[in-house]
């Protein structure tokens, strides 16, 4: 079911544009933003309610009906309308932007014939559309996304997509089951520290708790110390089950607080290595200082710095201005090179900066944890007897607060970009060693550990529930988590066998239908570039786990990637191939038209007449090809071939006219003969008129003829003819011949003759046109094929006044008289 | 299918969701979930991910 008329009224640029097109197909020439690939646009409008150009990413989530329709006209004035026709059946749809959703059948049907059906599914699918974008997309794209670019051209991309996302969802969740045995794993360590940290210290044994059966005996260890019974299995859980807890557990005692445990290790560290890290880490801050303090260079640099960021701020911001007089500036440029220079000379400022910044940050970290437990211990001590250890304890902390705070004073003149201002500390190491490690301190903090243990031994009835019960909490979150292992490792095995199900699915039918379109491939490829050492050319297009592999040999026995060896000529006729290909093979005898915007672009001149052959001699057999170039010459190109007869050429797009296209005909009178020897006299009246129109108009338009003002659009065959026949008889009337013109006498007069009987003639012969179009009624022609040929002839004499037969171009008045490329026809 | 378009991508969804629904390790409430689930679902990883989950979830309870 092929496009057999198109009518467009206010969408994208085109204001009203109608067209018939023929069996073969159209193609649309005419420069950039001249509204070609609206034309296209609108037939997907009408068959899907979209167009995909302005949907998606990178249209700011924006409605595409805003720029669907002519800007300033309402919904309901935006329309594309088009007659489909299969042999004798014509159905006429329409869809307008208002109602987008809502295909409306304007001929008497209830519903889309399936056939008009398969080509809207076919443009749902854009099996039947390729543009420049995509083809673009195919040769330029970056390696990593050179696969999507394939499943573009393949239309494979729905199904490539749902591939990655089973791919994806299993991924995913064997993280999760990773990260969940991690969880578990940890849960268990936990469990078994529970128990093994605590056992000597019940029991009086050394126990290091590794497996679930030593947990089991430490756990039934415990137990019998409170004569219960034995548990015998660790899933049971219930590690205090029968156990009363001790009465005298209460959280009287100020030290009865098993994890200030962490806060003594805290201090143990600080003087056993963090400490003295600390105080190195001072001495490097202390040495980058100083270098600051003795090197101009380095503080000149420091200073540039500053600068240098403020003027790399500025300048995208004024430029070209000057951001302080606000003149304009010839060498931004040059100064931004400059600016990055003198940036990289200063680069060891920039790192020494950095390095301080680092070596605050160390300090800082390290001294947090120390002051934290120091003001734990303080807190806590406080309740029991800190007077005992007042003095060391208090004097420590308030070194540690000055440290600290100078610290944080340092690093925030840092963040103000101040490290110029940066005092450096007086103290050498040996007094920042006795303020920040006096051994008073690690005396009376190991008074305080000993002090704390011992109430903690003190509370030793308690042990063993307080060990039993911890266990039991943490068995308790590890059983949990196993549960969650075992839910997730069951949604991970039916998550693989989906994934492989679709593999299998995915891998018959794309088995199957590769092959076919890499055949076809090859063959459209080789014929495409059968000048060039193609005769052993091949391509590997087949499926794998990761996608779809496109190969292709390249003057040895290796397959490549295409990209690593083509130029981008070749691969933009790869990737129009592999289009055609797919199409024939997914379309078989289904697909009736194809859509291509502007599809050839990197490719020299040769191949596109490769191009124009293979589309519009063998392509266009089997497709009704609806086509759009900016490139004249390759429209020319193409209306030689047999198939690609009928073009229109869009001028220009203005916001107010709209779209202003002129048909040109590339057989004007082989349509007409077709259609009379095929009796069929409407189609060849109308094709008459068609042809009379426009060569009339170009008549006009050659010898500049006065035409009736208004409205371009509203002119027809009348005003035209009118137009041109009055020019010609004035242009034959001030004429004559001699030698060197074209025309002879007896010629000359009998084309003022031709002139004459054509305005006598005029009316009937419009008329004998116009009678036998039938338009929207129903009645036969009144002409035979014989009268009509009368009619036509008298055009064509005409026709050949206008345009030379000899030289093949359009007459032209000027120079001495009227001429073509012959030279001068006649003198005025 | 529309008269002899290849369709590859319904081609393919119809011939995942008839193995699934002749997996018989699959429950009938789990078979359901995966084959209703709608073209823009099957391009969204986490969505297949709760959907299973669910789907488990619900045969366990």
């Amino acid at each position: 079911m092929r496009i057999h008329k198109l009518h467009i009224r206010n969408f994208r640029g085109i204001r009203d544009f109608q067209t018939e097109l023929r069996r073969s197909g159209a193609l649309f020439y005419g420069p950039n933003g001249a509204g070609k690939s609206s034309v296209l646009q609108s037939i997907e409008f009408l068959l899907t309610g979209g167009v995909r150009d302005l949907e998606g990413t990178g249209t700011g989530r924006q409605d595409p009906e805003k720029h669907i329709r002519h800007r300033g006209v309402e919904p309901d004035e935006s329309w594309v309308e088009a007659t489909f026709l299969e042999g004798d059946e014509e159905i006429t749809i329409k869809r307008t932007v208002e109602d987008s959703d809502q295909l409306e059948c304007v001929s008497d049907h209830y519903e889309l014939p399936p056939k008009l059906q398969t080509q809207r599914t076919a443009m749902q699918l854009s099996q039947n559309r390729l543009s420049r974008d995509e083809v673009l997309e195919f040769v330029t794209t970056s390696p990593g996304s050179r696969g999507e670019a394939l499943n573009e051209i393949l239309r494979v991309q729905n199904t490539e997509d749902k591939r990655k996302a089973f791919a994806k969802a299993v991924r995913d969740q064997e993280d999760k089951v990773e990260s969940l045995r991690e969880d578990l794993k940890k849960q268990r360590d936990d469990f078994y520290d529970a128990l093994g940290d605590s056992v000597p210290e019940a029991t009086d044994e050394h126990v290091t708790v590794d497996a679930d059966s030593d947990a089991l005996d430490v756990i039934n260890t415990l137990r019998d110390e409170y004569g219960i019974d034995q548990v015998s299995e660790l899933d049971e859980k219930e590690f205090t089950a029968d156990i009363t807890e001790p009465a005298t557990y209460a959280k009287s005692h100020p030290l009865d607080r098993p994890d200030l445990r962490q806060e003594f290790e805290s201090i143990e560290e600080w003087f056993d290595w963090e400490g003295v890290e600390a105080v190195e880490s001072h001495q490097k801050l202390r040495d980058r200082i100083e270098e600051f303090e003795e090197d101009e260079d380095l503080r000149q640099d420091v200073r540039a710095q500053n600068l240098l960021t403020q003027g790399e701020e500025l300048l995208p911001e004024f430029e070209p201005d000057c951001p302080l007089c606000l003149h304009t500036w010839d060498e931004a440029t040059d100064l931004r090179s400059r600016i990055q220079e003198r940036r990289d000379r200063a680069s060891r400022a920039e790192e020494l900066r950095e390095e301080i910044e680092d070596l605050k940050d160390q300090q800082l970290s390290l001294i947090k944890d120390a002051l934290s437990a120091v003001e734990t211990l303080i807190r806590v001590f406080d309740d029991e007897d800190l007077e005992a250890y007042d003095q060391p304890v208090e004097r420590w902390k308030t070194e540690l607060d000055s440290f600290e705070s100078e610290l944080s004073k340092y690093r925030k003149q840092l963040e103000g970009g101040d490290v110029l201002e940066i005092p450096y500390s007086s103290l050498s190491d040996g007094e920042l060693t006795d303020k920040l490690l006096p051994d008073s301190f690690e005396e009376t903090a190991d008074g305080m550990r000993e002090q704390w243990e011992k109430e903690q031994e003190e509370s030793e009835g308690m042990s063993s529930y307080r060990v039993l019960a911890v266990a039991q909490d943490r068995f308790s979150r590890y059983s949990e988590i196993k549960s969650d292992v075992e839910t997730a490792q069951d949604v991970l095995s039916t998550l693989e066998t989906i994934n492989s199900e679709f593999r299998t699915a995915r891998q018959r039918h794309y088995d199957r239908n590769l092959e076919e379109i890499q055949e076809r491939f090859e063959e459209i490829y080789s014929a495409l570039h059968s000048d060039e050492e193609v005769e052993n050319f091949s391509a590997n297009l087949q499926s794998t786990k990761q996608g779809v592999k496109f190969r292709t040999s390249f003057r040895d026995e290796d397959t490549h990637r295409p990209n690593l060896v083509y130029s981008e000529g070749h691969q933009d006729s790869m990737g129009l191939a592999l289009f055609l290909a797919m199409c024939e093979v997914v379309g078989g005898d289904a697909i009736e038209f194809l859509l291509l915007d502007d599809v050839v672009t990197s490719i020299d001149a040769a191949h596109r007449s490769a191009i124009a052959n293979l589309l519009g001699n063998e392509i266009g057999e089997d497709f009704q090809l609806v086509m759009t170039t900016h490139d004249k010459v390759w429209a020319r190109r193409l209306r030689t071939t047999k198939y690609i007869q009928n073009t229109v050429h869009f001028a220009d797009c203005t916001f107010n006219a709209g779209v202003h296209h002129s048909e040109d005909i590339a057989n004007p009178w082989g349509m007409i003969d077709h259609y009379l020897e095929g009796n069929d006299i409407t189609a060849a009246a109308a094709w008459g008129r068609k042809t009379a129109e426009w060569f009339c108009s170009k008549g006009c338009e050659r010898f500049d003829a006065e035409l009736p003002y208004g409205d371009r659009e509203s002119l027809g065959l009348q005003d035209y003819f009118d137009g041109v026949v009055d020019e010609l008889e004035d242009l034959l009337d001030r004429g004559n011949v001699d030698g060197e013109t074209k025309f002879g006498e007896p010629e000359f007069q009998n084309k003022r003759e031709i002139v004459d009987d054509l305005r006598r003639l005029k009316d009937e012969h419009i008329w004998g046109l116009n009678e036998n179009i039938h338009y929207n009624e129903e009645f036969d022609a009144s002409y035979s094929p014989d009268d009509l040929r009368e009619d036509i002839e008298v055009f064509k004499e005409l026709y050949r006044l206008l345009h030379c037969p000899d030289c093949n171009t359009w007459r032209k008045d000027g120079r001495e008289g009227i001429y073509c490329r012959c030279g001068t026809v006649w003198k005025t | 299918m529309s008269d002899g378009l290849l369709n590859v991508h319904e081609e393919v969804k119809e011939t995942f969701r008839d193995r699934i629904e002749d997996n018989d390790d699959f429950s009938d409430s789990l078979t359901s979930s995966i084959i209703e689930l709608s073209d823009e679902e099957m391009t969204d990883s986490e969505k297949i991910q709760s959907v299973v989950q669910e789907a488990l979830d619900n045969a366990d309870s």
